[in-house]
């Protein structure tokens, strides 16, 4: 299987070494991407020079400083060359109208829950089925 | 000739009166004086004696008679005449007669051929002559003296007549008197005839008497004037042993119950007197009897006995005594109240006042009582405003309250009080009640200021709790993440090293652990706070099933191993919030299933009651119950009882208050500690769902 490859946009190094571990464990072959911020994250992935590139999946904390999680997702979704990449929010957030939010965004919505084996299985899954990898 | 031979006759009544004349003018000559038609009267002289006589005869033996021939002169010749009298037949007409008129030639035999006589014999002629002239003489004397006792007759028999007159005026007035009788006799008749409805009525009145007596619940007795019972009603036996046949023995030989030896005397006191005696008595069961000893008047105003009626009065003394204790009470009531308080008549006269009155106004019961308001107490209350209040607004609206009066009193200095009055009618009376404000005056501005220190010592606080409340809801939403980077980097850290030493292994777990407990102590935070944002969102028609069966369908894994029997009946539909329902039934279902003793398989059931403006929702369980000091505890958050045994946020119940609290309802529990608890919530039914 030819490696995914996978952006990440969050500040939490916790989470970064938790979502990579859930990719490992999972074995999801893949080159990851990661941006500190939101507006990183926008600013190289919409830029409309050269050879930028366009990854399979983007994984988007909802709480990066500076910008609103939604905000950047709006802009993701906005980028013309992005329009076929599969986003999902990666939220400790449980309420209800976040969710509904990601979804009229277009956006798959990831729970962080706090036990260990759940925070694994709950990304592994939900990256294999953005990237169309059967279970 | 033959004129001379036709009968002539007259018909004659019984009284002699011509009815029927025929032919018989010859025989007549009427006499002087007034006409008549009495035939003895009418015919010639010479017939008279003749005719009576034959009249009488006839009538007496009811036979024909004819007399012997009479002779008579008529003019110029004489005839003989024979009378033929017949009498009507006896029981027709009697009395009644025929007179038949005969007459004969007589011979003839005259004087003037006496002349041939022998002298002797014209010497006895004329002798015979002068005989003959003195018989008719004495026969006209006799019949003048028959004449005149016919005339005597006639007068007695007109005395008789008079005499006959007078009988029947007699009989006339026996008529009148009798029938005056008769009227009297008719009146005496109408007379008994109302006598006998007197009898009726007095019989039914006697009747009446006797049904009133036995009906009558009033104990009476009728004595005569030696004391000897005539008469009593039934309910006398309450008091004396008396029967009928007792009638007629004097009163004192019967024994009463009633603890009154004067009776006697007291009956004997009103014979005398004649006036009435009224006692209260009591018996010796401590009953109260009104006794009355009344003269007893007969018809002739006459003293003839006594009569003594006892009435039942217990539960009028008693009342009395009743209405004694409550005047006590009153007055108890009066004197207990710490502000003055004066009772006034209508006329304003004190008829007391309370110790605080007293007190207050440096007064007396005898410097005002039976005073007039205004006089009393060296006229302390002669005020303007309290006369105008007292005598204008009082009489007017009945009472005043509250109506402030600033006063400087003689001795007593300046008063502020605040004085109020009521009329009470019915009692005669005036309540008249002061408040005396000066010392409240005094501190009136320093309670306001004390009063601002507190108020903004409130808004403080509130602000302080609202920063708390915000404090306790950032607290629970931001150290979610940090917490979660605890918990999962011990959990990774306990995965990564798994040969630890058993010490490190249990360090490494009580930090797992602590993390859990925390973690789920701010999931409930957040629960907790979720409800002011649910709350927001208003409320909509809930189907309390369906939150039902939600909180049910998260508490299934604890349902399948605790195997908990749950039952609900079939439950309305509410305006509410479906989130804040099923958290609601989640966290009290979910409650019922924890607190249970070990090894008991819970049972719970939901059930609701509806009234007109409430649901009552009960969620019962067969758990270990709640101590009665504690029910109201389990509400406060993080109050948790059961430390060790039952784990758990303490916020469970807390919310569930809230959640009730939000909805306008209130959430309660019955419980017997070891026997189950009920949880109840009530939620108005608000919208007419």
């Amino acid at each position: 299987m030819k490696p995914a490859h996978i952006v990440l946009i969050e500040d939490n190094p916790g989470d970064v070494v938790l979502v990579k571990l859930a990719l490992r464990e999972n074995d999801i072959p893949h080159s990851l991407t990661e941006f500190e911020s939101g507006r990183d994250a926008v600013r190289i992935l919409c830029a409309e020079t050269g050879d930028a590139i366009v990854p399979d999946a983007i994984l988007l904390d909802l709480n990066t400083p500076g910008t609103d999680g939604f905000d950047v997702l709006h802009q993701l979704k906005d980028c013309p060359r992005l329009s076929r990449v599969p986003i999902a929010i990666l939220t400790s957030s449980r309420a209800q109208s976040d969710k509904r939010r990601a979804a009229v965004q277009g956006a798959r919505f990831i729970e962080k829950p706090s036990q260990l084996q759940d925070f694994l299985s709950s990304v592994g899954s939900s990256v294999k089925a953005m990237l169309g990898v059967p279970r | 000739m033959v004129e001379q031979y036709v009968t002539s006759s007259i018909l004659v009544s019984p009284d002699n009166r011509i009815v029927h004349f025929s032919r018989a003018g010859r025989y007549m000559l009427h006499p002087d004086g007034a006409p008549t038609t009495n035939v003895l009267q009418m015919v010639r002289e010479e017939l008279q004696i003749e005719l009576h006589r034959a009249l009488m005869d006839a009538r007496e033996k009811h036979v024909a008679v004819d007399s012997s021939p009479i002779l008579v002169r008529f003019n110029g010749h004489s005839g003989l005449v024979i009378l033929r009298v017949r009498p009507a037949p006896a029981g027709d007409r009697e009395g009644f007669a025929l007179i038949v008129f005969e007459e004969h030639q007589p011979p003839i035999e005259s004087v003037a051929d006496a002349g041939n006589l022998p002298e002797a014999s014209k010497r006895r002629i004329q002798e015979l002559e002068n005989e003959l002239a003195v018989a008719q003489h004495q026969m006209q004397s006799l019949i003048k003296e028959f004449e005149n006792s016919r005339e005597e007759m006639k007068s007695s028999n007109e005395e008789m007549q008079s005499t006959n007159e007078e009988l029947r005026s007699t009989m006339e007035e026996l008529e009148t008197s009798k029938e005056e009788l008769q009227s009297i006799n008719e009146e005496l008749q109408t007379l008994n005839q109302q006598n006998r409805h007197k009898v009726e009525e007095l019989a039914e009145l006697s009747a009446d008497l006797q049904n009133h007596l036995a009906a009558t619940d009033i104990a009476t007795l009728f004595l005569d004037r030696e004391l000897r019972i005539l008469r009593f009603t039934p309910k006398l036996g309450n008091l004396f042993s008396v029967r009928v046949i007792d009638q007629g023995r004097p009163i004192t030989d019967v024994t009463n119950r009633l603890g009154y030896r004067e009776l006697e005397a007291d009956a004997q006191a009103v014979l005398k007197q004649l006036t009435p005696v009224e006692r209260e008595i009591q018996d010796q069961e401590g009953r109260w009897y009104l006794m009355r000893i009344l003269p007893y008047r007969n018809p002739q105003d006459r003293i003839d006995g006594v009569v003594i009626t006892f009435i039942d009065i217990h539960r009028r003394k008693l009342a009395e005594e009743q209405v004694l204790k409550e005047k006590d009470f009153a007055e108890t009531i009066i004197q207990t109240l710490h502000e003055p308080l004066a009772v006034l008549t209508p006329e304003f006269r004190v008829r007391t006042a309370n110790a605080a009155f007293y007190k207050n106004f440096e007064a007396t019961p005898e410097s005002i009582t039976g005073q007039n308001i205004f006089e009393a107490n060296h006229r302390q209350w002669d005020i303007p405003s309290v006369h105008q209040l007292l005598e204008q607004v009082l009489p007017q609206k009945g009472s005043f309250q509250d109506v402030e009066i600033d006063h400087t009193f003689h001795r007593l200095g300046r008063r502020v009080m605040l004085v109020s009055a009521h009329r009470v009618d019915h009692l005669g009376a005036i309540l008249l009640g002061v408040r005396d404000l000066t010392d409240k005056k005094r501190s009136e501005s320093e309670l306001l200021k004390a009063e601002g220190e507190l108020r903004a010592a409130n808004q403080s606080l509130q602000r302080i709790n609202a920063d708390l409340m915000h404090f306790s809801y950032a607290v629970s939403h931001d150290m979610q993440e940090p917490l979660r980077m605890v918990t999962s980097f011990t959990q990774l850290l306990a995965r990564e090293l798994p040969n630890l030493d058993p010490q490190s292994a249990q360090y490494m777990r009580y930090a797992v652990e602590g993390a859990s407990r925390m973690e789920t102590l701010l999931a409930a935070l957040r629960e907790y706070w979720s409800i002011d944002e649910e709350k927001l969102k208003g409320l909509t028609e809930v189907d309390c099933n369906a939150a039902l069966q939600r909180a049910l369908s998260y508490l299934q894994t604890v349902i399948e191993k605790t195997g908990a029997v749950i039952t609900y009946d079939h439950l309305p539909t509410i305006p509410a919030n479906e989130y804040a329902l099923t958290l609601l039934f989640q966290n009290l279902v979910g409650n019922a299933i924890k607190y249970q003793p070990p090894g008991r398989t819970p049972r719970i059931h939901i059930s609701v009651e509806r009234s007109a403006a409430e649901w009552k929702f009960s969620v019962a369980d067969n758990g270990i119950g709640v101590e009665p000091e504690q029910r109201e505890l389990i509400f406060a958050p993080f109050k948790r009882l059961h430390e060790k045994q039952y784990s758990g946020s303490g916020l469970g119940l807390a919310m569930c208050r809230k959640i009730v609290e939000t909805l306008q309802g209130r959430i309660l529990v019955e419980s017997n500690a070891g026997e189950g608890s009920t949880f109840q919530f009530i939620l108005p039914r608000t919208g007419g769902v």
